[in-house]
């Protein structure tokens, strides 16, 4: 047979070409399309980054964060019956109390300061680090503030309502700082409650903390001392896994290097 | 019927467009599976030129066709995959291979198409001389 003697038309094999180009013609389309949609997308991908969370990621933190909320109100509707039982529940209860307090798991109210930080919206007198530097609020700077509000007697701090614990950290991650693991970003908002004078004027002493901010531009921070401020109770991780209490103290020492 | 495939085509273009705008995909997904995509439609032209050069040489078989296509597809995304694994561009091992055969089966069809203009060219002269 002669290829070229038969003709193009009425073959079978027409049809099923055409079937398949229809599906070339949508696999075309979504290329098309999907490159352009990554394309269109290219300046957000830097501000991203991460990519967001997805649906059942919400739905999965929404769901625990309610579990946190029910547990934290069924531990303390425990806490009040123990409380109106006989005088010893009571106090232990008051004891409770106390060490919670301490170790800042619930939320306390109080007189204290609020100070607002943020970076400065002047421009540096040079774009060299060290000039462009000192116009940001770090990590260290919030670290300098909480370590002169317990000086001064703070008895609750909280950044960004993320209550400050004895395990907690404040360091830099990026763009952020990351306190308890949580990543914040400015303004800052550090609450403390204590004496409002005692906590204002240890945070204004001369080449103190806010003494090197208002140097470079007042602006930078805000101190509002008030006669009742709220601290929120810390939320995250409060398992141990290396720390045991030492029940007995005779064996205090046993396994020491000094021993 | 000769523009059936282009018909066909340009339908299943068309479809694809509406399709996919409405899915509405978001990007990150769209980054990963965008060179699979790619290479899907590739392996789909190669596999239509090759049919259609097959049913000019007149030995086109629907199932060699259908699974050609399948296979293809699911091999030169198998390649892509397999190359984001060990780092080694391994889907550009398909697009090299699809395109030479793409190239060579248009060249293919492009001559049957000329020869079968010249023969008639022929046949008409010989026509009016006699």
């Amino acid at each position: 047979m002669n290829i070229f003697t038969t003709g193009f038309r009425h073959q079978p094999w027409v049809w099923q070409v055409t079937g398949l180009c229809f599906i070339l013609g949508t696999l075309l389309a979504g290329s098309i399309q999907t490159v352009s949609s990554i394309n269109r997308s290219g300046i957000a991908a830097v501000r991203v980054g991460v990519p967001p969370p997805t649906a059942s990621q919400l739905i999965e933190f929404k769901k625990l964060q309610d579990q946190i909320a029910e547990l934290t109100k069924k531990k303390n509707d425990l806490l009040t019956s123990i409380a109106s039982g006989n005088n010893q529940a009571k106090t232990l209860d008051e004891e409770l109390q106390k060490v919670d307090i301490l170790a800042g798991l619930t939320p306390v109210h109080g007189p204290g300061i609020i100070l607002y930080l943020q970076d400065s919206k002047k421009t540096p007198p040079s774009n060299r680090l060290f000039d462009a530097d000192k116009y940001i609020i770090h990590d260290v700077d919030l670290q300098q503030v909480v370590n002169e509000l317990g000086a001064s007697g703070a008895e609750a701090i909280s950044i960004n309502n993320q209550r400050l614990i004895a395990r907690t950290a404040i360091r830099c991650v990026g763009p952020t700082i990351q306190v308890n693991g949580i990543p914040i970003v400015p303004p800052f908002e550090v609450k403390a409650i204590g004496d409002p004078n005692t906590l204002a004027g240890g945070l204004n002493l001369p080449l103190g903390v806010l003494d090197g901010l208002r140097r470079c531009d007042p602006d930078m921070y805000k101190l509002d001392e008030k006669p009742d401020i709220l601290i929120p109770g810390y939320a995250g991780n409060t398992q141990t896994r290396y720390a045991k209490p030492v029940i007995d103290q005779s064996t205090t020492g046993k396994g020491n290097d000094n021993s | 019927m000769t523009l059936l495939p282009v018909i066909g085509t340009i339908a299943g273009f068309i479809f694809g467009m509406i399709l996919f705008s409405h899915l509405n995909i978001p990007w990150e997904v769209a980054n990963t599976y965008a060179t699979y995509l790619s290479l899907a439609t590739l392996a789909g032209l190669d596999t239509i030129l090759g049919g259609i050069r097959a049913g000019i040489e007149g030995r086109f078989q629907d199932d060699i066709f259908v699974s050609g296509f399948v296979l293809n597809t699911l091999l030169a995304a198998g390649l892509a995959w397999l190359g984001d694994k060990i780092g080694v561009d391994l889907f550009l091992a398909a697009v090299v291979a699809l395109g030479t055969r793409v190239f060579l089966n248009l060249s293919l069809i492009r001559r049957y198409y000329l020869t079968k203009y010249a023969l008639r060219k022929k046949k008409d002269t010989q026509a009016s001389n006699s």
